[in-house]
Order: C-alpha cells, then sequence, then structure tokens
C-alpha cells in the first residue's frame, strides 16, 4: 500500500531552480493533485517521483522505502502522461497487456487482472479496437489501464485530461476519481486547472516557483485560504483595500476606500494595519433599494453582465473606481448594464489579510 | 462594414461528410461562437469562409456580395490560427507589422498601424520585447494584435484562448469581446469550450457532426435546448430514459424505471413513446422525507460553493445532484423533489440515449 514521502527534494536544470527543498507526504489511499501554473516545477516533482528524474538533493520514499535512486521499473508507478501514447499497431488489448508480458507476469493471472480493469475502467468493449479506431477520451482510459496493469498500485497523471474536450475533460475528472477510490490506488495528478484540482482530489498541493505554497483539501484552499496568493489562486477573488480602525475582541473594523467600514471576525490584528478583503464574487448580495446608505455596502455600476449558464457575472465599477466581480444566481432579477446597483459583502465569508509587503502585484505574480 | 451569410454550404473530405448545409447568417457588428466536439467539422468552416478552403456545395456572401471566386486576401476576414506561431526573431512590433508590410505598406505606415493595435491591447510598452520575453497570455494577445491590424472588418478566430493557463483564460475572455466590440469588428469565434462560448458570444450555434443543430442567444441555448445532444453538452444534465404515461393540458407524466414524474414540459409527444427527461442538478431539492425520488449518496464531490452528490436512486439510476447544505454523507438516504418547470423532455434521438451519451462524451 503506497505512501509517497518526500524530504527536502532539489532540483536545479543549468540556471533554473525547478525545485527548492520540497517536503511533503501522500499518504495511503490519497488523491492528491498537484496544481500550479505553467514552469512551477509539478511535472519535475512528478517524474522525481517516478524515477524518471533524479533530485540533486534530497529523498524520495515509497512504502517507507528509500527509492532515491532505485529506477522507474522499481518502483511500481504506473505513469500516465497528456499526450496519449499508446502502441500504434497493437490493438487495446494488447496495450494494456504489454507491461504484464514485458514483465513475463504468469498469463492467465494477468488476463484475469486485465479484464477486470477494462470492466472498471468501461473500456471492456474496445479491446479489439486500436489506437487511431478510438477517441482521446477512451484511449486515455486505455493508457490508464495500461500503466496499472502491471500491478502499480501509485497512479502518476501528468495532466492527464489536458490533451481533451473540456466536456469530455469535466466528465472524466469524475471517472478518474471513481477508478483510484474504486481499486484502492493512491493517486498523484499533475494540473494547471483550479477546477480540475478541486473537484478530483482529496488534497493538493499549490506550487509556485519550486515551492510548495500549501498542501491542503479544496474546502480549506477555497474557503479558509491561508493567504492572499493561495486565495486568489486557487478560484477568482476581489480585492478591496482598507484600514483596521479599531480592535474589539475577536472583531475588527475596517474602513474601507470608499469610507465605509465592515466589522469582521479577524486575529493578530492592530489599529491602524493596511489590510486586503478578499471576497469570492459568489460572496455578494445585491440591496433591493439602491438608495438606502448602508455603512456596509458598496456603491457601483454594473460595466458588464454575462449569462453563464448557472449564473450571471457582473462587473461592476465602484465609486472609488474598483472593479468587482460578482457571480449571482440566475433566478434572481437581472441586472443590466449601466444600472446603478448596491452591493453588499456578506462578513462572514470575506477574507482579511494583511497588506503585502511587496504590493499586491507582486504578491499575486504566478512566477516569482 | 462586415456582415456575413452562409448557404447551404457542405463539403466532403473523401467519403467524410464534413459540413452539412450549414446556414448562419452574422450581422455587422455581431460575435457569433460556433461551438462543439472536435471533429464537428469547425475549423474546416472557418478556413472555407477565409477562402482557404473550397466549398462543394453552397455560398458565402459576405456585406452582401458573394466571394465564392475571390482569393482569401480580398474577402475582407482575417483568421487567427488555432496554432499561432510568431516569429522568434522579430520583436512584437515587427511581428504585427508584418502582414501590413508584405500588403505593401511602407515601414513607417505600418509600425505606426501596428502599434496602436498594440496599444489597445496593452502591449504598447513590450513593443520592443521578443515572443519569448512574453507570457502565454500576452504572446496570444500579441498574434490577436496580428490578426486584427490588417484593417479587415470580420475576424475569424480559431479557438485563440485554447492554450492558455485556465485562471489567465478566465479573465481574457472577458477582455477579448470588450476589445472586438470595441473595434465594432464582426467575429465569428470557433471553439470546444463551453463557458468559453457563453462568455463571448451574442449568439451561439451549435455544431455536431457537420450540423449546425441549434442557433441561439446563450440563456436559449442553455435554458431552451432543443435536443438531448445541446443540453448535454452545454451542461452536467442528468439525462434518463422514460416512458410517457399520461398527456395533458398542464403536462406530461413519465414513467422512469417506476417511477413517476411530472413535466410541465408538452412536446408532442405520445402516451407509451420513449422520450429522454433531464434535470439539472441544481434543480433537485433535498427533503427530508416524502421526495418523489428516494436514493442513496454514493459519494460526495466539492463543487466550489456547492457540493455534488451522486445518488443511486431506488431505480438503479444515478443522479448528481447539487445542493448548498452540508452535512450530507456517504451512505445517507435523501429524499428528492423536482419542480414540474425543471423537468426537460427530449424526443429520443435514434440509437437511444446510450448512443446520444456516447456522442457528447466523443466515444461514438
Amino acid at each position: 500500500m503506497p505512501e509517497v514521502k518526500l524530504i527536502n527534494v532539489n532540483k536545479k536544470f543549468g540556471e533554473i531552480h525547478a525545485l527548492r527543498g520540497i517536503t511533503l507526504t501522500v499518504k495511503d489511499g490519497e488523491y492528491v493533485c498537484i496544481l500550479g501554473p505553467s514552469g512551477c516545477g509539478k511535472s519535475t516533482l512528478l517524474r522525481i517521483i517516478a524515477g524518471l528524474l533524479q533530485p540533486d538533493s534530497g529523498r524520495v520514499y515509497i512504502d517507507g522505502k528509500d527509492v532515491t535512486y532505485e529506477p522507474p521499473e522499481e518502483r511500481r508507478v504506473g505513469f500516465v502522461f497528456q499526450n496519449i501514447a499508446l502502441f500504434p499497431h497493437m490493438d487495446s488489448c494488447g496495450n494494456i497487456m504489454y507491461g504484464p508480458i514485458v514483465k513475463c507476469m504468469d498469463r492467465s493471472t494477468s488476463d484475469k487482472v486485465v479484464k477486470e480493469l477494462m470492466n472498471i475502467l468501461n473500456i471492456a468493449k474496445y479491446g479489439g479496437l486500436y489506437p487511431y479506431e478510438l477517441s482521446g477520451g477512451v484511449a486515455q482510459m486505455v493508457a490508464i489501464a495500461r500503466a496499472l496493469a502491471a500491478g502499480a498500485k501509485l497512479l502518476l497523471l501528468d495532466e492527464p485530461l489536458g490533451a481533451l474536450d473540456p466536456r469530455i475533460r469535466v466528465n472524466l475528472r469524475y471517472e478518474l476519481r471513481r477508478i483510484v477510490k474504486g481499486l484502492n490506488l493512491t493517486a498523484i495528478h499533475v494540473t494547471h486547472n483550479q477546477e480540475e484540482a478541486l473537484t478530483v482530489a482529496d488534497r493538493i498541493v499549490v506550487m509556485r516557483s519550486g515551492i510548495v505554497e500549501d498542501f491542503d483539501t479544496p474546502e480549506n484552499l477555497y474557503w479558509r485560504p491561508k493567504n492572499l496568493f493561495i486565495a486568489d489562486f486557487i478560484g477568482k477573488v476581489n480585492i478591496i483595500k482598507g484600514v483596521v480602525r479599531k480592535v474589539m475582541g475577536e472583531k475588527i473594523l475596517i474602513t474601507l476606500a470608499s469610507g465605509k467600514s465592515i466589522e469582521l471576525h479577524a486575529k493578530g490584528f492592530s489599529e491602524g494595519d493596511s489590510v486586503v478583503l478578499a471576497v469570492r464574487p459568489e460572496n455578494f448580495e445585491f440591496s433591493m433599494d439602491s438608495n438606502i446608505e448602508q455603512s456596509d455596502s458598496l456603491t457601483g455600476t454594473v460595466i458588464r453582465a454575462r449569462f453563464m449558464g448557472e449564473y450571471y457575472r457582473y462587473d461592476i465599477k465602484t465609486e472609488t473606481d474598483e472593479t468587482i466581480v460578482v457571480n449571482y444566481p440566475i433566478d434572481k432579477n437581472v441586472k443590466k448594464i449601466g444600472e446603478k446597483v448596491r452591493i453588499r459583502l456578506n462578513p462572514e465569508s470575506v477574507l482579511v489579510y494583511p497588506y503585502p509587503e511587496k504590493g499586491i502585484e507582486r504578491e499575486l505574480m504566478v512566477e516569482i | 462594414m462586415g456582415s456575413l451569410r452562409l448557404s447551404n454550404i457542405s463539403k466532403k473530405f473523401g467519403r467524410l461528410l464534413a459540413l452539412k448545409n450549414v446556414n448562419l447568417e452574422i450581422s455587422d457588428g455581431e460575435y457569433v461562437v460556433v461551438l462543439g466536439p472536435t471533429g464537428a467539422g469547425k475549423t474546416t468552416l472557418l478556413r472555407i469562409i477565409a477562402g482557404l478552403l473550397k466549398q462543394d456545395a453552397g455560398e458565402i456572401y459576405i456585406d452582401g456580395v458573394r466571394v465564392d471566386d475571390y482569393p482569401p486576401e480580398e474577402r475582407n476576414v482575417s483568421l487567427f490560427f488555432q496554432n499561432f506561431a510568431l516569429f522568434p526573431h522579430m520583436t512584437i512590433l515587427e511581428n504585427v507589422a508584418f502582414g501590413l508590410k508584405v500588403r505593401g505598406y511602407d515601414s513607417r505606415e505600418a509600425e505606426k498601424r501596428a502599434l496602436e493595435v498594440l496599444r489597445l491591447m496593452h502591449l504598447d510598452n513590450r513593443a520592443y520585447s521578443y515572443p519569448r520575453e512574453l507570457s502565454g497570455g500576452m504572446q496570444q494577445r500579441v498574434a490577436l494584435a496580428r490578426t486584427i491590424v490588417t484593417g479587415a472588418s470580420i475576424l475569424l478566430l480559431d479557438e485563440p484562448l485554447s492554450q492558455l493557463d485556465a485562471k489567465i483564460k478566465a479573465e481574457l475572455q472577458y477582455e477579448l469581446r470588450d476589445f472586438v466590440k470595441s473595434l465594432g469588428l464582426t467575429t465569428l469565434h470557433v471553439t470546444n469550450d463551453v463557458e468559453e462560448a457563453l462568455a463571448l458570444a451574442d449568439r451561439i450555434a451549435i455544431i455536431n457532426r457537420g450540423e449546425v443543430v441549434q442557433i441561439g442567444t446563450p440563456f436559449e441555448i442553455v435554458e431552451e435546448p432543443k435536443n438531448v445532444f445541446v443540453a448535454g453538452f452545454m451542461s452536467d444534465m442528468n439525462l434518463m430514459e422514460g416512458i410517457v404515461e399520461e398527456v395533458s393540458v398542464d403536462g406530461t407524466i413519465i414513467d422512469i424505471g417506476g417511477i413517476r414524474l411530472k413535466s410541465s414540459a408538452r412536446g408532442p409527444f405520445k402516451r407509451g413513446e420513449m422520450v429522454i427527461i433531464g434535470i439539472k442538478p441544481k434543480d433537485f431539492k433535498i427533503q427530508e422525507s416524502d421526495g418523489e425520488l428516494i436514493g442513496k449518496i454514493e459519494d460526495s464531490i466539492f463543487s466550489f460553493k456547492h457540493r455534488k452528490l451522486i445518488v443511486c436512486l431506488n431505480n438503479g439510476l444515478k443522479v448528481q445532484v447539487k445542493t448548498d447544505k452540508s452535512g450530507f454523507e456517504k451512505g445517507a438516504h435523501v429524499s428528492l423533489v423536482v419542480d414540474p418547470n425543471a423537468i426537460h423532455l427530449f424526443s429520443c434521438p435514434k440509437g437511444g440515449l446510450r448512443a446520444a451519451i456516447a456522442e457528447i462524451m466523443g466515444v461514438s
């Protein structure tokens, strides 16, 4: 049963420091996503776990065994790439049987294993088809079956859905999770897609420029992000600047640029601190009457309104010239471009952070 | 001016019918997105309009003039390729000005116009950088600037955002729309991404296997899908087979594997007919007891503000249910109700639901 442990892993490519002191543990049976922008080192990390690359320093343990310098074939891992690489001259069955045959596994046992795998992955009926006869989604499922056929219990996936149509991608996320959980595998899945990571993973490693910024559950990353970078990277946030005016026990009173104030639960701030509020687009309410003065609401004008299927997205220019994005359910009153609106922050869902030392733009940069 | 009209466009590649009687009218200044799965014929359509491919049948009119015999450069269109390639040895400015110079503009005039477009795209401060010094999102904007600078009034965009990181794309798509709208351009944009289509389009044309199956505003396409393909492609709607039990003035009663549900949709359905019913995950209401549908939670998945529950109903069917309440554990029993207005009905396609889903998922 595979647990994966990395201790202080470093890797350089020439001048580029691809990984800097990565330490983390993926538990047995866990589905972990490594999420980060292009060039953050996520694929390098996966390759080091697979044994396709060796770290410059640090250790890799699988199942408690130090495998840092073991070749890939000794690690019992299945690896799936974005570019579905099936043998073009073999049918699906042939592709899947390749591993067991190379490893000289007992034919009747592996036949049984492969059959079962194909059933669980819903690809049994494609056994006799060649890669060029398969759609992208099915071909990727065959590639996953091939990665697992030789008995791997650790599945490493590098952007496995990246080459597929978005509609198919969404569907296969659930499939991937179902397969991993159904077969009691440990999975590590690299992606640059926030939504994919949030919906498929038990926990997510967020990477930026070769370091782990956070490692937590989707719920915590989304609802209780530990800093402004995570809050913004994991899903959109609106950023509103303010100053702490008063500290009252567990509550603080913040004055916004517009002169409005809002009372929030927050600890560790002192009077006069510059802060930023981060608010997710779905956490605003429209006030019915835009004329009534309320202390904790903002007024503005709708400058963009888009129907997005399950919600409307409104871009609102506030009186202090900030643009706020609000996602609002479609079954409520539709706002029009040019309409004056009053939006209310829901204090429960407002995140508050110290104003970043190096400025907001620098804090949010995906490459540092 | 840039209106575009396609009349009965058909195209075959060998035995493959890539486009079948495509009719599409785009008015001046309109943003239309052609949305469909890979292999539906989207790129072929753009190439025919641009004049890079010749249709087998049908006519193309630009501003009311038939242009079938015009070469690409005389059609007043500009095509953005999916795999745009910037010249690596040229600066951003030179890349954008290149097309104008080839068209005979003198070098200074070409660069002046290029700089104007770069300014509009907030890239003028990078005019003297090289492509490798720019992020993917910026490079994409440069490629777009290069497409726009030609001055053509019809823009043909082939998956212009597909190479971007999800996060960058999510914002850039709105900017792209504002930008081409501010220039008053007519745009035909093809993509396989539903969210992108919703964010950008005045109207969406859904294309499948070379045929346009529905044209409408984003709202119409999502809320009133004409058939199972459109419904399943546009959303994560639950689709199930059912038999019409009763048709009356206030709706239709459907039997799905032993469970009776009432839909306010009427349609031309007959008693005993096999139909497909569609329910969006957000339209299930969970209650303590007495629901029309009883089931057991098989999985619970994080879905931003909500959770998505996979519920196995008593009749063995699985449905996805979206809820913003918490506390639903795996293995727990739930009772569901659906407003009859939220139950969509579709005629059963040839080959039944299985074939339709396979088509949507690209596995047929």
